[in-house]
């Protein structure tokens, strides 16, 4: 049944034929998986071929003799079959390949290890305790996507958050949004570089240095408990058996900036701190001499060229007992968007219907990112004795972009100000690694594993420059509008950064009781020290002894830059801000988990216990609530997994755990930050949120590298943190998180893959419903027609959440000629981007389609030759309010039913690249 | 609520009388008439003058007595503070500190003691034409008088309030952020009670005066010289409901009051302000936004009455938000235009750009037929609202004929350097255009109680002249 229609597919396409085609399948002898890629050849003829995706081979035309037909692939054992090809159509032969390195025969050394292939991640995800999706490295290499948060959308049940140049930056993992999961290098947590969040953006990881990726969804009592959605693994690739070189090389373009120049900036050296940093010296007085306009001299660069290199090289030496491995990422691109963006009033008008949404204007964003990524991740592994290793990994991950973000405002009415606007941001975010590993067989059956790690993350932004420009218009006698004035609106520079960093010991002790029965116990401790900081210097548009307190604009070059502060021309550090804030945080957590094998049925369950404790200093007053932070709490973590094997290709799952997410430090800092129309601030007393999640699926592998998974999951999250209003006193209500009762997420997945010889198809779907009930303003008029503010419950989706998300690849590999191909379409369903304030005014994004391609062309034994072209049919991002449109008039309002808010177009990406393998 | 002037003279013509009919009846025995002045109002204890000023303070400043803050005050919430007349509090000027009001604070001067909050080594450089980039009056030298969210009543009468609304690097109330403004008099408490009678504001870095939520009598007071680059006289936020009248205001950034219902808190009212009897002259210059407004101003949801206001070289007439726009990341929100009513205002200008946005082009404030210059003389026959016109022919016109400011302004000047009343008297000669042309056909909101020191002194009915000083004597005293 498993091979039946590749068997019938092969028939009738061999009945065509006229020579004797010899054909089979090569296979893995354990597992019976195909062994794509091994290579099948007439020995001392020059025919041959190479095993494609389901399995299969063929050689054509084969003249009637006696051959020695052999098959061959990287560790394993080269297998001789003697063959007499007689006059029938067609001869079938298979093979069955051991793994073993010792017969390693002449043929090109094609990767690091079988662990890359999607052969071995579908082998994991079949073997797995836990409910898990892999992709392996050389499915990643294939794939169009050189950011592991592009590479994200390509698993079942996730969809990404893209960043203000189009790239996936974030994950949402079954409709479960951002904070509800966490991210994990080798099976390590790391701390992440945002500035209000726990959650790592994931752009920062080139694809390339990934061995494969895997997201789990269901979390067993060894791992951490805080992932409600999921855990994102990334296996960074490690040292092969033997010399393995790669490289690759490419160059790439922005269709972009193929009708307007990049318009780019340069950081000035001597601002990489504030001048109160530089002074340490928070009461220092700055004179407008301490500051560089630099970020705001803009050049223009034509059509850009994006540069991308990696390079990697591993060995195993002395008598293989010490692994090395080497990888290293740079990528050097030219990004950007044209943005329409409505800007909409802080607060809705009561009439004609309460809570109608106003707009004030439009704007056109153009948005140039210069970027520079650069990773890197070397591993040792030493095998002290036969039952002993240890290892040292280290991980530098470097993210700059240069953020150039172009504003010109045109205005909703006839006069006014026009004006425009400049923003000039250059971050350098860094992730930072250093893992020393035991692995150790004690006496008898024990085994232990230890971690010692330490971990820092970074994110600096000096200098972040905003310029506005004030350009005032009247109409004239025939009502055209006309310039009556142009002068400098506001300029401020501000300085943040911010450090997180994870001391943290593992450590895991496994008993193996007997052939069926394996306990283990283990545990964590992290100690967490985050700081943030943040520093706004604003500049007058008034210069002092000028006579005036309007300052006529031309060029920056041509603006002053002065401070109107009663101690005179000097700007003062902004130290007191509530972005300022020290944390510390420890967890300390232990498991047990017990594995059990009864014949088909599999049990892996346990309980984790966690404990959190916070201490936060925050710039609230003393003579205000909140300026010292504490809280300590403990969760006891339950979770049973059980698989049944219902054939040998065939599980069934059901598991069930429990898992917490913790509010950011952002989230608990009660400082102040003043709005217009609500002010925010933090909630200290905010509780982290608990789950119960539920998954059923069954899996089934038939084979040929061919999968189906169907599944559905149920989740039920008590004290969700969303945004919303929250009475402060009697008259101050502050917008702030707040647990919101509880709310549901279920769904229902299903992957699939499919291969016939060269061609493949596959894809992932999932359904996902969630419902929170949070409350929100509504402004309306009451009996009398005067204006009331009240409050009343929404229920709506959880924030990310899309009823449908969906892939779908078409695969062609061609080993023969060395060629491979692949489209790949993802589509995300609406979902709320913004949460408002206000009843029904959230911000749902359209249902967008995204479709790259990829491929590449083998030219040598070891050169390549690839191309990957990404949004293909430059699909926009598009959000809206879904109000009746009553702004129809306006450029692309074109919808009745709902009022677009921001439209984000980005156009092609091509890269054409050459890949070296020894 | 009675008149004060003709109440005097009465009793000045009852002392003739009684002195003639004591000439007449030299045998007669007359009735005496004693008055004995009641103490000043105090409350608590009395507070030395001999340590600064700082913390939680509770009690009585003196009269007559000069105390210097150290540091932020605090009024706490079951607390009283009284300021008796003639009482100066010197800040220094070096450091910001504001009065946060969690209570009572009571500011209690009189006519002929009025009190002082000020930074007394502050020089005042007020001639026409100074650089306002050196002016100490927008510097900021101190914070303000800030009603905390439990804050009872703010009452502030014939009071200088001089050179407040600086930037306190560690915010001493909830509302406003470390860093931010301190406006000279902020609240946000809905249900709190401020009053600011006879008194006067002078600089400020922005707003002098902004509520977020309260109610107000803000009456027959004197602001000059605020907001240096942005601000108006009392930028009225949401929940704040009151009176802004018989105010001279001279000099302010933007406008005079502005009304929104911007940020209202669930279950507090609607902003609902009545603009009227107010002077306004010289406003809206020194911000560089075009459009912001010059003279009164209601948007985002604010309702209320603009009647009898007297606008003087103001760059902007009376302006009602009627379409939404925005200025450069400040929005701009229709305001509550079917429950506003104006008229009976009065623009004086002396250049064409401010004639031309008598009635501002692209806002939706509708020339109604009691405005002076009357509209059907100046305005296109088929005007329509917020539509581009030639005023050149109103450029003069109306002279108000004030007793102690010359107009047409000279030309030594440019517009906007007129900031401060310095030796101006903007009382009417009897020949003014302005006399008579008020409309008194409307109340004003009575929500203060009337008290001699918890409350208003006078909630001043609307006046028959247009503009804050009336011919029989009544509206500012100043």
């Amino acid at each position: 049944m498993k091979r039946l229609l590749p068997t019938i597919t092969f028939l009738i396409s061999s009945a065509f034929s006229y020579a004797t085609d010899v054909r089979g399948f090569v296979k893995e002898a354990k597992t019976g998986e195909p062994l794509t890629g091994a290579s099948v050849h007439l020995k001392n003829t020059t025919i041959g071929t190479f095993v494609g995706l389901d399995g299969s081979f063929q050689l054509k035309g084969v003249s009637p003799a006696t051959y020695t037909l052999v098959a061959s692939f990287v560790g394993y054992a080269t297998v001789e079959r003697e063959i007499t090809v007689g006059d029938q159509k067609t001869q079938l032969i298979n093979f069955e390949l051991q793994e073993g390195a010792n017969q390693l025969n002449e043929i090109v050394v094609q990767g690091i290890g079988d662990n890359e292939s999607a052969a071995s991640a579908l082998r994991s995800e079949q073997k797995a305790d836990n409910v898990i999706n892999i992709i392996g490295a050389k499915t990643i290499q294939l794939l169009p996507d050189i950011t592991v948060g592009n590479l994200l959308q390509r698993v079942s049940g996730v969809s990404i958050v893209r960043n203000g140049s189009g790239e996936g930056q974030y994950a949402i993992i079954r409709g479960m949004d951002r904070r509800y999961n966490y991210t994990l290098i080798n099976g390590i947590k790391i701390p992440s570089p945002d500035d209000k969040n726990r959650y790592v953006p994931m752009d920062i990881f080139p694809s390339d240095l990934l061995e494969r990726l895997e997201v789990v969804k269901a979390l067993t009592p060894n791992m951490e408990g805080d992932a409600i959605g999921g855990a994102m693994n990334m296996i960074m690739k490690s040292a092969p058996d033997y010399l393995t070189v790669s490289a690759t090389a490419s160059g790439g373009y922005s269709q972009l900036f193929a009708n307007q120049s990049f318009s780019g900036f340069s950081t000035d050296p001597s601002q990489a701190k504030a001048p109160s940093e530089k002074k340490r010296d928070e009461l220092y007085a700055a004179p407008p001499s301490d500051f560089s306009i630099k970020p705001l001299q803009y050049k223009n660069v034509a059509a850009p060229i994006n540069s991308l290199l990696s390079f990697s090289i591993g060995n195993r030496i002395f008598n293989h007992k010490l692994g090395v491995f080497v990888g290293g990422s740079y990528q050097h691109s030219f990004r950007g968007s044209n943005v329409t963006f409505f800007t909409l009033n802080g607060q809705p008008n009561p009439d004609p219907q309460p809570n109608t949404p106003i707009f004030t204007g439009f704007q056109t964003r153009v948005n140039s990112n210069e970027q520079s990524r650069f990773g890197s991740n070397v591993k040792f592994d030493y095998a002290l004795t036969k039952n002993s290793k240890i290892s040292l990994l280290g991980l530098i991950m470097q993210l700059e972009d240069w953020q150039h973000r172009s504003i010109q405002n045109t205005t909703a009415a006839l006069t006014g100000d026009a004006g425009y606007g400049d923003r000039s941001v250059y971050r350098k975010q860094n992730i930072y690694n250093a893992t020393l590993q035991g692995d150790h067989s004690i006496v008898g059956n024990f085994k232990l594993n230890w971690s010692t790690v330490y971990s820092l993350a970074s994110s600096t932004r000096p200098a972040w420059s905003d310029l506005s420009v004030t350009v005032n218009t009247t109409q004239d006698a025939a009502g055209n509008i006309i310039e009556t004035g142009r002068y400098l609106g506001g300029v401020s520079q501000r300085w943040t950064h911010n450090e997180d960093r994870d001391l943290t010991g593992y450590l895991n002790l496994t008993y193996t009781l007997s052939p069926s029965v394996e306990l283990a116990t283990g545990g964590l401790y992290r100690d967490k020290d985050r700081n943030n900081y943040y520093n706004n210097y604003g500049f007058s548009s008034a210069v002092e002894g000028s006579g005036s307190t309007k300052q006529v604009f031309t060029t920056i070059d041509k603006a002053i830059l002065s401070f109107n502060d009663l101690r005179g021309n000097f700007g003062f550090a902004s130290y007191t801000d509530a972005q300022n804030y020290t944390a510390k945080e420890q967890v300390g957590a232990g498991y047990l988990q017990g594995k059990f094998n009864f014949q088909k049925l599999q049990i892996v369950g346990g309980v984790r216990m966690e404990n959190t404790k916070i201490n936060m200093v925050t710039q609230v007053p003393v003579t205000q609530e909140g300026r010292i932070i504490t809280n300590n709490y403990t969760d006891i973590l339950p979770s049973i997994h059980f698989k049944y094997s219902l054939t040998e290709r065939e599980n069934l799952r059901l598991s069930y755990f429990r898992g917490i997410s913790r509010p950011s430090f952002a989230e608990l800092n009660p400082g102040l930050l003043q709005g217009d129309f609500f002010n925010e601030s933090g909630n200290p007393r905010v509780r982290h949120i608990v789950a119960d999640n539920v998954d059923l699926r069954y899996e089934f592998f038939p084979g040929g590298n061919s999968q189906l998974l169907v599944g559905t999951f149920y989740k039920n999250i008590q004290d969700p943190i969303e945004y919303g209003f929250k009475v402060i006193s009697q008259v101050r209500t502050d917008y702030t998180p707040q647990n919101f009762g509880t709310a549901t997420n279920y769904g229902f997945e299903l992957v699939f893959a499919k291969f016939i010889k060269n061609f493949g198809v596959s894809g992932n779907y999932t359904y996902t419903q969630s419902q929170i009930t949070t409350s929100k303003l509504i402004i309306s008029r009451d009996s009398n027609g005067g204006t009331v503010t009240t409050q009343g419950d929404q229920t709506r989706p959880l924030q990310g959440q899309s009823d449908h998300i969906g892939n779908l690849s078409f695969l062609y590999k061609n080993q023969v000629v060395g060629l491979n191909a692949q489209f790949s379409w993802v589509y995300t369903g609406p979902r709320i981007t913004v949460v408002s304030p206000f009843k029904d005014l959230d911000y749902w994004q359209r249902g967008n389609s995204q479709i790259d391609f990829s491929g590449d062309k083998k030219l040598s034994k070891n050169f390549s030759l690839f191309v990957k072209v990404t949004n293909l049919f430059n699909a926009p991002i598009i959000v809206d309010l879904l109000k009746a449109n009553t702004f129809k008039d306006l450029p692309d309002q074109n919808r009745t039913d709902r009022i677009l808010i921001q439209k984000d177009i980005f156009q092609q990406n091509y890269l054409l690249g050459i890949r070296y393998k020894y | 609520m009675k008149m004060i002037r003709p109440k005097i003279n009465v009793t000045s013509l009852s002392v003739l009388l009684v002195a003639a009919l004591a000439m007449l009846l030299p045998s007669c025995k007359s009735d005496e008439n004693v008055t004995v002045s009641e103490p000043f109002f105090k409350t608590g204890a009395a507070i030395s003058t001999k340590t600064p000023l700082s913390g939680i303070i509770k009690g009585t400043l003196l009269s007559d007595s000069v105390y210097k803050v150290s540091g932020d005050i605090i009024i706490d919430t079951n607390d009283t503070l009284v300021v008796q007349p003639g009482a100066r509090i010197h800040f220094p000027g070096t450091a910001v500190y504001s009065i946060v009001v969690k209570g009572t604070f009571l500011s209690l001067g009189t006519k002929e003691k009025p009190i002082w909050f000020t930074v007394p080594t502050a020089v005042k450089t007020d001639t026409y034409g100074a650089d306002p980039t050196v002016d100490k009056a927008y510097k900021g030298l101190w914070g303000g008088i800030l009603g905390e969210k439990t804050f009872k009543s703010i009452i502030v009468k014939w009071t200088h309030l001089e050179f407040g609304g600086g930037r306190e690097t560690t915010s001493p109330v909830s509302f406003i952020a470390n860093g931010g403004v301190m406006y000279t008099l902020s609240t946000s408490n809905p249900n709190g009670i401020l009053v600011l009678e006879d008194s006067w504001i002078y600089g400020s870095v922005d707003d002098p005066f902004r509520p977020f939520g309260g109610k107000f009598n803000v009456m027959r007071n004197t602001f000059e010289k605020c907001g240096f680059t942005g601000g108006e006289a009392m930028n009225i936020k949401g929940s704040s409901v009151g009176n802004f009248a018989y105010n001279l205001v001279v000099g302010m950034a933007t406008n005079g009051p502005k009304a929104s219902n911007n940020g209202a808190a669930v279950g507090s009212p609607q902003t609902n302000f009545n603009f009227f009897n107010n002077t306004i002259v010289e406003c809206g210059f020194r911000r560089a936004a075009a459009g912001r407004g010059g003279s009164t101003n209601f948007e985002e949801g604010a309702k209320g009455l603009c009647f009898n206001n007297l606008m003087v070289n103001c760059r902007y007439g009376p302006r009602i938000v009627g379409a939404t726009a925005s200025y450069l990341g400040n929005a701009l929100v229709v305001a509550d235009t079917a429950n506003i009513k104006y008229g009976y205002n009065y623009n004086y200008v002396d250049d064409v750009a401010s004639a031309n946005e008598i009635y501002p082009t692209g806002f939706a404030t509708k020339p109604q037929a009691t405005d002076i210059p009357a509209p059907s003389s100046f305005l296109p026959t088929n005007y329509k609202v917020g539509q581009v016109y030639d005023g050149t022919s109103v450029v003069g016109k109306n002279n108000p004929l004030f007793v102690g400011f010359t107009l047409p302004r000279s030309t030594v000047n440019k517009l906007g350097d007129i900031s401060f009343v310095g030796n101006s008297n903007f009382r009417l000669q009897t020949a003014s255009p302005a006399i008579g042309k008020g409309n008194v056909n409307f109340s004003p909101l009575s929500i203060i109680p009337v008290s001699k020191n918890f409350g208003s002194t006078e909630i001043t009915l609307p006046g028959k002249d247009i503009g804050a000083y009336q011919t029989d004597g009544t509206g500012n005293q100043h």
